[in-house]
């Protein structure tokens, strides 16, 4: 009997060391997948903190769109009212290395629905103001950087389009390229472009060195505004073309979804915009680059109040600039 | 006596068939009299009511883009309402002026939401319904299949269905025979319950013995 006890006792403990064994097992699995979890989340917060894009389910981010200002012309088009309304285009100046994310680039496109109408003002990214470049006011995020363009030019903004380096690259090449129009030679090593003037077809990478090129010219930032404007306006043509049907318009609204950060706007919002665009001959869109004075932190020139002015009632620039 | 073989039968005819080989005979007479007479005259006479033959839409290819990381097919629900909506603006818009010589208002102008309903019942109405050809003696359409595009959002919820096809219709007319050609394209957004038309591009070439028009429209402010 007291065997029986004693083999009863004995297989108890081999049971009981069998389940805390096993119970040690499935702890020690759930704390390794529990700090692999940990570490992964970790790892892609740093790497979005460094400005690193972070792809994530739908794709990598290329670009965020921003709505400023409820104008009843931007929230209405589509056979609605058709005032005029503003939109700012930035390229900033983020990437590996290079944090901060400044609005080298600075493109103001008013459009006029009712006239089919647009003009597009570069704006300097040297342009002085509130006692800084204005290209800073993106280091505070596209919604400052659309007052501060807002405020110099004197309109409200409606939609501030921002993209960086990587975006930049990343959508030239999610549309198949674009086709330029370059104005003069270009060989400049520090932005890598090398073009011959001409029609000339770019991959993402090319685009951005065109729109980065200001070495190979005496004014600088000033010719590579311009520059940028001319790219703007040659992928607006190509895509106007290519968006003659609705699977057309679909297939590019969806990889804007997928690849746009979208801050107060829908899909909806950006088909509407987009048939506004794409109803705009770029043939006829005035690229205009803002009068200045001066070096370094550039001043409005004398004919920039008169050209704001005009550009600002309706969208559209009709007086000799 | 011997049976006769049939085929040494005499032909005999009863007087039923020659009345009819008579009146066949007098029928052609009259007809070749009255042809010559018509010959280099213009016709007064009213196109004869041959009939009529509409058209009905079945769907064709079905393409998807989706803004969010997969697709999900277009539900068989929906794909019926706006597949009927479609069939309904080629009712209203073509089929009703043919027949009946005019458009129904509100047939034709519920099927537009209101960001598109100004200008389709206002100045591209004439481009987009044969309202100009008229009421016609008769007509027969064929159409394409439907292509099917639709644009889902990130979390596959339907914002756009698109429909295109063609739609040929050969009608006769007093002044002769019309082709009409449609190239169709609606873009409907949900509304409520429905699915309207929210955007449309329509290219018609209405060709007669003596002229071709063509006329496009773009509705939803593209030009």
């Amino acid at each position: 009997m007291n065997e029986t006890a004693a083999s009863e006792v004995e297989a108890r403990r081999k049971v009981k060391t069998r389940l805390v064994r096993r119970a040690k097992r499935v702890l020690l699995v759930l704390a390794a997948a529990t700090t692999a979890l940990v570490l992964g989340c970790l790892g892609i917060f740093a790497a979005w903190l460094a400005g690193m894009h972070v792809p994530i389910a739908s794709g990598a981010t290329y670009l965020r769109v921003e709505k400023i200002a409820p104008l009843s012309a931007a929230d209405h088009v589509g056979g609605g009212p058709s005032s005029p309304f503003f939109i700012l285009l930035v390229g900033n100046d983020s990437r590996p290395g290079v944090g901060g994310a400044r609005g080298d680039a600075l493109h103001v496109l008013g459009v006029n629905p009712a006239k089919h109408q647009a003009t597009m003002i570069d704006i300097p990214r040297d342009t002085c103001w509130n006692g800084d470049k204005i290209n800073a006011g993106n280091t505070h995020g596209p919604r400052a950087q659309a007052n501060d363009v807002g405020g110099l030019v004197g309109v409200q903004i409606s939609y501030v389009v921002d993209v960086d380096f990587a975006g930049f690259t990343g959508l030239v090449d999610g549309v198949g390229g674009v086709d330029v129009h370059v104005p003069t030679q270009m060989h400049d090593a520090y932005s890598g472009a090398y073009f011959s003037p001409g029609l000339q077809h770019m991959n993402g990478t090319q685009a951005l060195s065109f729109s980065r090129d200001r070495h190979d010219f005496p004014t600088s930032d000033i010719v590579r505004t311009n520059n940028q404007g001319l790219l703007i306006l040659d992928a607006m043509r190509q895509l106007r073309a290519k968006m003659q049907n609705a699977p057309s318009e679909f297939k590019l609204l969806a990889l804007l979804g997928r690849h746009a950060q979208l801050d107060g706007i829908g899909i909806k919002d950006l088909y509407r915009l987009g048939r506004v665009a794409f109803s705009l001959n770029p043939d006829q869109i005035q690229n205009i680059t803002m009068p200045y004075t001066g070096g370094g932190c550039l001043g409005l020139g004398a004919a920039a109040p008169g050209l704001f002015a005009d550009f600002r009632d309706d969208g559209v620039v009709e007086s000799p600039h | 006596m011997s049976p006769v073989p049939l085929r040494n039968r005499p032909f005999r005819t009863s007087s039923a068939t020659t009345g009819v080989a008579c009146a066949v005979v007098l029928a052609l007479l009259l007809a070749s009299c009255g042809g010559s007479k018509a010959k280099g005259q213009p016709s007064t006479t009213k196109p004869k009511v041959l009939g009529v033959s509409t058209a009905t839409l079945k769907v064709g290819t079905v393409d998807i883009e989706s803004a969010g990381a997969s697709s999900i097919p277009i539900d068989p629900a929906t794909g019926k309402t706006v597949l009927a909506t479609a069939q309904k603006y080629i009712n209203a818009a073509v089929f009703a002026p043919l027949g009946q010589g005019q458009v129904v208002a509100h047939d034709y102008s519920v099927l537009f939401d209101a960001s598109v309903k100004p200008a389709a019942t206002g100045a591209d109405e004439n481009a987009l319904t044969d309202l100009d050809v008229g009421k016609v003696a008769s007509y027969s359409a064929k159409a394409t299949p439907v292509a099917l595009s639709a644009l889902e959002g990130g979390f596959g919820e339907l914002v756009y269905i698109a429909t295109n096809f063609d739609l040929t219709v050969k009608a006769a007319a007093t002044t002769g025979p019309l082709t009409l050609t449609h190239h169709i394209e609606l873009t409907f957004a949900p509304t409520g319950k429905d699915w309207l038309i929210t955007a449309y591009r329509v290219q018609s070439v209405r060709k007669s013995a003596i002229s071709t028009t063509t006329t496009t429209a773009k509705g939803g402010t593209t030009p």
